[in-house]
């Protein structure tokens, strides 16, 4: 399990001495690698060591199925992003695996302070992703991207250090070990502080209404891999991080959830909304991601079982159809060199192939049944339903939404007549290509269909959360 | 021998097989897509007639927590998948002359496979889960086949609008579904159709039934049929007319326990179906594109279907189902071998003559016309009779569907006159081949599918007014006066597609989403950077505090010391005299001292 984090350090390392020509193969090769060993790993499993002794911190990490669907989809979309990005410098792709060795540490660890510091740590190759490889204003988005993320981080790391003195003061031990926090019992002012604490470093990582104004803007500006874990994988760092923290840790202050719910339902129909106002195919996407990210947040404040495994399930649904929203994008962007819609039309009659797995992301994405994002999305609802039936009414209106500016995107870039003299001569997909998207129409379909064993193995430590949230 | 009866859940497998192969090999679609579709109908027909003893069911696999994936058929859904697969047959075997020349040839195929494929998961789904995948689904088939010459511009804005009225309709649907899975623990129609009534099944029960107006076109999401008639026409006759927009009535015959249970529901059905009836069919009476008064005419139709449903009679409905899809589906192939002899032309204005042109497509076009419009003895001419003996016991309901049955054989001897009659205008020619002889066995079960109906005891009445009231429409069709206030009313459909298009398209879609993009561009924004600002703002005063406060601090005790130091420095002048006079000074006045002490 170490070798999640260890493999792609290991291959930033080799990267370093590689020549230039082999830069790209070492990256893939060490992100196949760790893919292959993800999938090989078998759940529950617990590492630990020993890390600053003198504060109680451990290297502490524990694989479960929440973990090991998160960090399954963040191998693979390194291995895409790699092969999405044939021609760029030996720092691109260490930066890339960097990236991927902290998102690993993010999924695994069980000890605070160690789950804090690779929650940070993404923003140091995410920083760079952007503001070297970037558009035109990559700088002050990456600016913003990381002046914003790390506000929130301070108050984060201002509620761990608060848990960590509580519990040191009613035990006399100290340590950032989550099992072992789990067992104090806060004052409920401080639990309710340390909640809101929490929720500020993870709602603006998630983010959620109305903390989301850096997301369109870094994903416009990042580059196409950059782009693609930003949405499939940082985004799942807050919604995991409430799962995971919040609500076990601080369940009684969960009365509070119902304010939550309306920022979630906010963000799913407000995200949707201004999804039909957009010109730039990239921010599109991106509000996008506000409104299905608010399904997830909705889902994990319905406190019940049926909502958080829909979360669950939503997380990796948004990561495979977003993520190859995004790097449909990019394949457009090789090509045109422009992300306004309106430089785009007919391509639908150049580019067949192309817009057909555009058809088939889209509909994943707005939740056609037989396709990923209906299981997600129902489940979700059924659990909002069960919580407060008005939640899954009004949420239900954000179906409609994504369906109209998805379809419209897809109307102004795919079809119509090819207007634009550009758009006329551009090549399909290439070997390369499909390649790329094959593995997530794969997954896509077969979560539509047969979403059980995601189910199954998510099934236990939801359970363990839930029981935890029985008054 | 594989059990076929047993394995009925293969029924829509085969067009899903189709539709793959062509899209992978995108070549004989010609063979493969009907051949596939016949696959269906012989499976469906070998399960109808088999004995079978109650329901078949099959679990395919565990879908979602405590959701099958289950099919199951009785006689209900195994007629549907007869109508569906056999007409679906006669249309793809027609599809093949008619779309012959088009580009795109093998999508169009692999696009109508996948619509019989989601037509048929939809008539034999166990719950409501299942029959959602296939409902969502037949709207997305629908709506790539709307968009099928996806370079006009209309045919595309047409295509997403069909989609998202559906898609507003399954919001509803599901939060219906959502409902009575809360209530029930699971959605199968049988579980559904034994739970007793409350408020909540009722609510279910509404939003169920908003769904359906969604997919059938009724009020109030009618809108989107007409404009979907930009599809090719075989595509219209399949879907627009003779099957996916009669899974609403087959979900409230599926559902019909229930709704006996929700008796108000039923009622809000009635109301909306004879409204939409009567609308539509006024509508009709005024339009000129032959395929937009088909439309409407089904609108008009499917009405009946619902105002028979909602009042508890969905045998009738059935029945109405059933022969509509025959003289429709001949409509709309009739109106499509016209529109093909006349290069594309729709407009009636510009027929006219055309039967001594086209001779059978005359004969098999009144012959449908004539059953739409209830001629005595013909197949439409029952199951109307069977809905306006349902509707008999609310006289409001009966007159409604009396005028409606007036204005349809109004408005078909309007076209079939239009059309055939007057003085020719155009070169045309007869259809041929496919176009052709696939209209046999839709012409017989116009004609004759009246009389294998569901029979109850024969209301003599209420047969005789509703001859006569359809004979008189079509006699006054030719030569209908509408007065001129209605007739604008009419021809501008009632102002209410022009009110959806000011509120949804321009208020909230176009201008709505501009504000909220500005709104969060400029106000949501602020949230960062007015900390942000304020963090760079206290950086400047701190900065101008450092230099002239901390800094002046200091430089003010420097300037102390330097100015204390002056008198010092006068002295250390650096100059070797002023030491050496200095040195002398000292010697002397130390020496002085010694001398005079």
């Amino acid at each position: 399990m170490t070798l999640l984090i260890g493999l792609p350090i290991l291959g930033a390392i080799l990267l370093a001495f590689a020549p230039k020509r082999l830069a790209w193969a070492t990256a893939l090769l060490a992100s196949l690698a760790t893919l292959l060993n993800a999938l090989a790993l078998t759940f529950p499993q617990t590492i630990r060591h020993n890390w600053i002794p003198s504060i109680g911190a451990q290297f502490l990490l524990h694989l479960d199925g929440i973990s090991y669907l998160l960090v399954i989809l963040t191998a693979l979309m390194t291995l895409l992003g790699i092969l999405a990005s044939p021609v760029k410098p030996k720092a691109f792709y260490a930066m890339l695996l960097l990236l991927a060795a902290c998102c690993h540490g993010v999924f695994l660890a069980q000890d605070l302070l160690l789950f804090f510091v690779c929650f940070e740590a993404v923003l140091i190759p995410m920083y760079y992703l952007i503001s070297i490889h970037g558009a035109e204003d990559r700088r002050r988005a990456a600016f913003k991207f990381l002046l914003y993320t790390v506000a929130g981080s301070v108050a984060l790391l201002i509620g761990f250090i608060t848990l960590y003195t509580q519990h040191a003061a009613a035990t006399g031990v100290y340590t950032f070990d989550l099992a072992s926090l789990l067992n104090t019992r806060l004052a409920p002012a401080i639990e309710r502080l340390v909640f809101w604490a929490l929720f500020l470093g993870f709602a603006i990582k998630i983010p959620m209404f109305p903390f989301h104004t850096w997301l369109p803007d870094a994903h416009t500006q990042a580059p196409t891999a950059g782009s693609v874990m930003l949405a499939a994988v940082l985004l799942k760092m807050g919604t995991y991080g409430f799962i995971r923290f919040s609500l076990p840790l601080l369940p009684r202050a969960t009365a509070d959830a119902q304010i939550l719910a309306t920022l979630s339902i906010a963000a799913i129909l407000y995200g949707g909304w201004v999804c039909l106002g957009q010109t730039d195919w990239k921010r599109l996407i991106a509000f996008s991601s506000v409104s299905h990210l608010g399904f997830c947040t909705l889902g994990i404040f319905s406190l019940n079982a049926a909502g958080l495994s829909g979360s669950i399930l939503q997380q990796i649904n948004h990561g495979i159809s977003t993520g190859l929203l995004f790097l449909l994008a990019g394949f457009a962007y090789d090509r045109r060199h422009t992300r306004r819609i309106a430089d785009y039309g007919g391509l639908a009659k150049t580019m067949p192939g192309f817009a057909a797995v555009f058809m088939m992301a889209l509909l994943g994405s707005i939740g056609l049944p037989l396709l990923n994002g209906f299981v997600g999305e129902f489940t979700i609802l059924r659990g909002a339903y069960q919580a407060q039936p008005w939640w899954a009414a009004t949420a239900l209106i954000g179906i409609v939404l994504a369906a109209a500016y998805m379809l419209s995107l897809y109307r102004h870039t795919m079809l119509g007549p090819a207007s634009n003299e550009a758009n006329i001569d551009l090549p399909d997909l290439t070997a390369r290509e499909w390649l790329i998207v094959a593995p997530l129409l794969i997954w896509s379909v077969w979560i539509g269909i047969k979403p059980s064993g995601h189910f199954a193995a998510i099934e236990a430590p939801v359970e363990a959360i839930v029981e935890r949230l029985r008054p | 021998m594989v059990n076929l009866v047993a394995n009925f859940w293969w029924i829509p497998l085969y067009p899903l097989f189709g539709a793959a192969i062509i899209a992978f090999i995108r070549r004989g679609a010609s063979v493969i897509a009907p051949l596939m579709v016949a696959l269906s109908f012989i499976h469906g027909l070998i399960v109808y007639s088999s004995p079978r003893g109650g329901t078949l069911d099959h679990t395919l696999t565990q879908w979602m927590p405590g959701l099958p994936f289950r099919f199951a058929a009785d006689d209900l859904s195994l007629l549907m998948v007869l109508i569906v697969s056999g007409i679906g047959l006669l249309i793809h075997i027609y599809s093949i002359g008619y779309m012959a020349k088009e580009p795109g040839f093998w999508r169009y195929f692999a696009c109508l496979n996948l619509f019989v494929f989601f037509m048929l998961l939809l008539v034999l789904a166990s719950n409501l889960a299942v029959l959602f995948a296939g409902w969502e689904g037949v709207g997305l088939a629908s709506y790539l086949l709307i968009g099928f010459h996806h370079d006009r511009p209309t045919v595309n804005r047409n295509a997403n609008k069909a989609f998202l009225y559906n898609r507003a309709g399954d919001a509803g649907f599901l939060l219906g579904t959502l409902i009575l899975l809360s209530i029930a623990g699971n959605v199968e129609f049988s579980t559904i159709n034994k739970l007793p009534a409350s408020g909540l099944t009722l609510a279910a029960a509404l939003l169920l039934a908003l769904g359906a107006t969604g997919k059938s076109a009724q009020l109030p999401l009618f809108v989107w049929l007409p404009d979907a008639m930009v599809g090719p026409t075989p595509v219209s006759a399949l879907i627009h007319a003779a099957t996916m927009v009669t899974a609403g009535i087959y979900l409230f015959a599926r559902l019909a326990p229930f709704l006996a249970a929700n008796p108000d529901a039923g009622l809000v059905i009635a109301i909306l179906g004879a409204a939409t009836s009567l609308i539509a069919a006024t509508i009709a009476a005024v339009e000129h594109d032959i395929k937009r008064i088909l439309a409407y005419s089904t609108v008009s139709q499917l009405g009946l279907m619902f105002l028979a449903a909602g009042l508890g009679a969905t045998e009738a409905a059935m029945f109405h189902v059933t022969t509509h899809a025959f003289f429709k589906a001949l409509l709309f192939l009739t109106a499509g071998n016209i529109i093909h002899a006349l290069h594309g032309e729709q407009d009636i204005r510009y027929m006219g003559g055309l039967r001594d042109k086209m001779p059978w497509t005359f004969r098999l076009m009144t012959l449908a016309a004539l059953s739409l419009a209830g001629f005595p003895g013909l197949a439409g001419f029952f199951s109307k009779d069977a809905i306006l003996v349902a509707a008999l016991k609310y006289p409001v309901f009966f007159a409604i569907a009396l005028s409606v049955s007036f204005l349809t054989g109004a408005y078909s001897s309007r076209m079939l006159w239009a059309v055939f009659f007057g003085t020719y205008q155009r070169d045309a020619h007869e259809a041929h081949g496919n176009m052709l002889h696939t209209l046999w066995p839709l012409a017989i079960g116009s004609a004759l599918a009246g009389y294998f109906g569901p029979h109850g005891e024969l209301a003599w009445g209420v047969m005789l007014t509703s001859a006569l009231v359809s004979l008189s429409g079509l006699y006054f069709g030719r030569s209908l006066r509408i007065p001129v206030v209605l007739k604008q009313l009419f021809a501008r459909r009632w102002f209410i597609n022009d009110a959806y298009e000011a509120v949804l398209v321009h208020a909230v879609t176009r201008k709505g989403a501009r504000a909220a993009n500005w709104f969060d561009s400029n106000l949501v924004d602020l949230i960062p950077h007015v900390p942000s600002s304020a963090t760079t703002t206290l950086g400047l005063l701190l900065g101008w505090f450092d230099r002239f406060v901390v800094d002046g601090l200091v430089r003010l005790t420097a300037a102390l010391f330097s100015l204390s130091s002056y008198p010092l420095r006068l002295v250390q002048s650096g100059r070797i005299q002023h030491y050496a006079l200095a040195m002398v000074l000292t010697l002397a006045l130390t020496l002085g001292w010694y001398l005079l002490a």
